[in-house]
């Protein structure tokens, strides 16, 4: 049986006041592309320095490709590559010295044409070919990005952690960098954090969503859109009150959102209970007064599931 | 055992890589103009007291190079030591290199070493050494004494300088990790090299055998020539014992500032 590629249990920070991590648990599997949401100030970042060794936890445990963080970090390092937020790199230095510095921190690192090959091939895979000589004071916050995560893989790691890897980059950095996460998910587990919903929905097969330091909704991105079940989409045309007061009463129909277009209203029903649904069609269709055009299992969004969990404020 | 051997393995490969970028790093533009710039301070300076008229210390120019080299490059490696420290503390670039396989105590240890090397070469050896090929050319000095002491003796105080610089390097680093404060640290350390240069009341001068300001301090601290002086012309080192001293209060320096460091939030 593998390890997971981080395991966190009741993980506590605490700084002088401010409660960041309050009993944080998670789990990301090794192969799978982990997309870490939460708002500003929710403990990403904390948690992802926790894993790195850079903090320590209050109390609590976390686990980096089994190793714990606390007393086997420099092991869980070497097989983890790291992008931090904001990623600062020695200004004097090249894109090409900066990946070959940080290849040589590895034991059994190449050496020579090899190293060099590997250098250039990572600089490639970034797309910074023609900038391998520019320093990094000339750079762009898009290229720092993409220097940050051909610095992130030149150890070849197991697990790739990157901290808002496409925060502050156009939309067409936030493409390549997406495709280039895609790419690096065929070799390595990616756990990343972001505030982009798009992006989770698009490369992501496992979702964490972190609120006030504690995970709100965990697995994947499957489990997380179809979270409740029992949440229906109905077209509806026609005199709707009627229908509308007796579902109302039914125990069994927990909620109705309505939106209406002229003479169509979408709802959204919420249904509590395993049968609820056997009995929900039977009393739409029984009411003469209004035609049911559409029903089917609503279509959630992440987003819908993020301001369902999270909720709309955004922490700091 | 073997996960012992493993992580010892991937310590030192992490320390060295670290070392190894910081000694290079003084390879090429940066290190030329640090070489440039110490070769300016000390030989420019050195020149102009030797070649004054008007004052003794024309009559000393191996004295006052010695005296400079305990000066200038200390007080350069006091400002790079704070800059390496909290600079990259500040700046994000410490919390970087530690998320790789690098311990902490190799990070500090290998940023204090490798600036200690660059500079005892660039501020210390070279400069040292350009002035021991042309100070007994110049005229004044020729008068005085004119032969040059022997080579292995200057090459020793030199090594003696080394040592100075080392303490105030290690003194310097343990601050920063302490205070990690730019300008507050770099100043704690030149008061320090200051208290133990003059002459205090509340120091005997016998004590400065033991202590680091035995291989820097004035005539009147502990009460004789500076050490280097001395030896270079001959005389017994009668300050040997602080050389042992100084390096391992160095040494503990660095391993108390190793110490803070892995509690540090980066």
């Amino acid at each position: 049986m593998t390890v997971p590629a981080v395991e966190i249990r009741q993980l506590k920070k605490r700084y002088r006041k401010v409660e960041a991590l309050r009993g944080l648990d998670l789990t990301v599997d090794q192969g799978s592309v982990c997309g870490f949401l939460g708002p500003n100030g929710a403990g990403k970042t904390t948690t992802m320095k926790i894993l790195m060794g850079l903090i320590r936890s209050s109390s609590g445990w976390a686990a980096v490709l089994g190793d714990d963080v606390r007393d086997a970090s420099l092991q869980a390092r070497a097989r983890v590559g790291y992008l931090p937020q904001d990623p600062v790199f020695p200004s004097s230095q090249t894109v090409r010295s900066v990946v070959a510095s940080v290849a040589r921190l590895y034991p059994g690192h190449p050496r020579g044409s090899e190293l060099r090959r590997r250098v250039d091939d990572l600089i490639d895979r970034v797309g910074m070919t023609d900038k391998a000589r520019r320093r990094v004071r000339g750079l762009s916050g898009g290229e720092r990005q993409r220097l940050g995560v051909a610095q992130a893989l030149v150890g070849d790691p197991d697990l790739v952690i990157l901290d808002e890897p496409s925060a502050g980059l156009d939309p067409m950095g936030r493409r390549n960098m997406l495709a280039l996460i895609e790419e690096i998910s065929s070799q390595a587990t990616v756990f990343y954090s972001t505030h982009i919903l798009d992006d989770v929905e698009r490369i992501s097969d496992t979702v964490v969503m972190i609120s006030g330091g504690r995970a709100v909704a965990h697995g994947s991105l499957d489990e997380i859109l179809t979270v409740s079940e029992s949440d229906y989409a109905v077209r509806i045309r026609g005199e709707t009150s009627g229908i509308h007061d007796r579902l109302r009463a039914e125990p069994w129909v927990g909620n109705i959102d309505i939106r209406r277009y002229a003479e169509i209203e979408d709802w959204r029903i919420r249904l509590v209970g395993d049968s609820a649904a056997d009995r929900l069609v039977p009393l739409l269709v029984s009411d003469g007064a209004c035609d049911v055009i559409e029903f089917h299992l609503s279509d959630r969004r992440l987003e819908d599931a993020y301001l369902e969990l999270v909720g709309a404020d955004d922490g700091d | 055992m073997a996960t012992d051997v493993h992580t010892v393995r991937i310590g030192l490969s992490g320390s060295w890589g670290v070392l190894r970028g910081e000694l290079g790093s003084w390879i090429g533009r940066r290190g030329l103009f640090q070489l440039i710039l110490w070769l300016v301070i000390v030989e420019g300076f050195l020149y102009i007291t030797v070649t004054s008229e008007n004052q003794p210390f024309g009559k000393l120019g191996y004295e006052n190079l010695l005296n400079m080299l305990m000066f200038f490059p200390v007080f350069g490696g006091i400002i790079l030591a704070e800059a390496a420290i909290i600079g990259e503390y500040h700046s994000g670039i410490a919390a970087w290199l530690v998320s790789k396989p690098v311990p902490r105590a190799g990070y500090v240890t290998a940023k204090l070493g490798g600036l200690w090397v660059g500079l005892s070469v660039t501020a210390i050896l070279i400069p040292g050494l350009v002035a021991n090929w042309w100070l007994p050319r110049v005229e004044p000095y020729r008068f005085v004494a004119p032969e040059p002491p022997p080579f292995g003796r200057f090459l020793a105080a030199l090594g003696v300088t080394i040592v100075v610089l080392g303490f105030f390097i290690a003194l310097t680093g343990f601050l920063a990790v302490v205070v990690r404060r730019r300008g507050i640290v770099a100043l704690l350390a030149m008061v320090a090299w200051l208290l133990l240069r003059i002459p205090l009341p509340q120091i005997p001068t016998s004590w400065h055998r033991y202590l680091p300001s035995g291989l820097y301090g004035t005539s009147e601290t502990i009460g004789g020539w500076i050490p280097g002086m001395e030896y270079i012309h001959g005389h017994p080192f009668n300050q040997a014992s602080a050389v042992p001293v100084t390096m391992l209060a160095a040494a503990l320096l660095v391993a108390g500032a190793v110490l803070i460091y892995q509690r540090l939030e980066l």
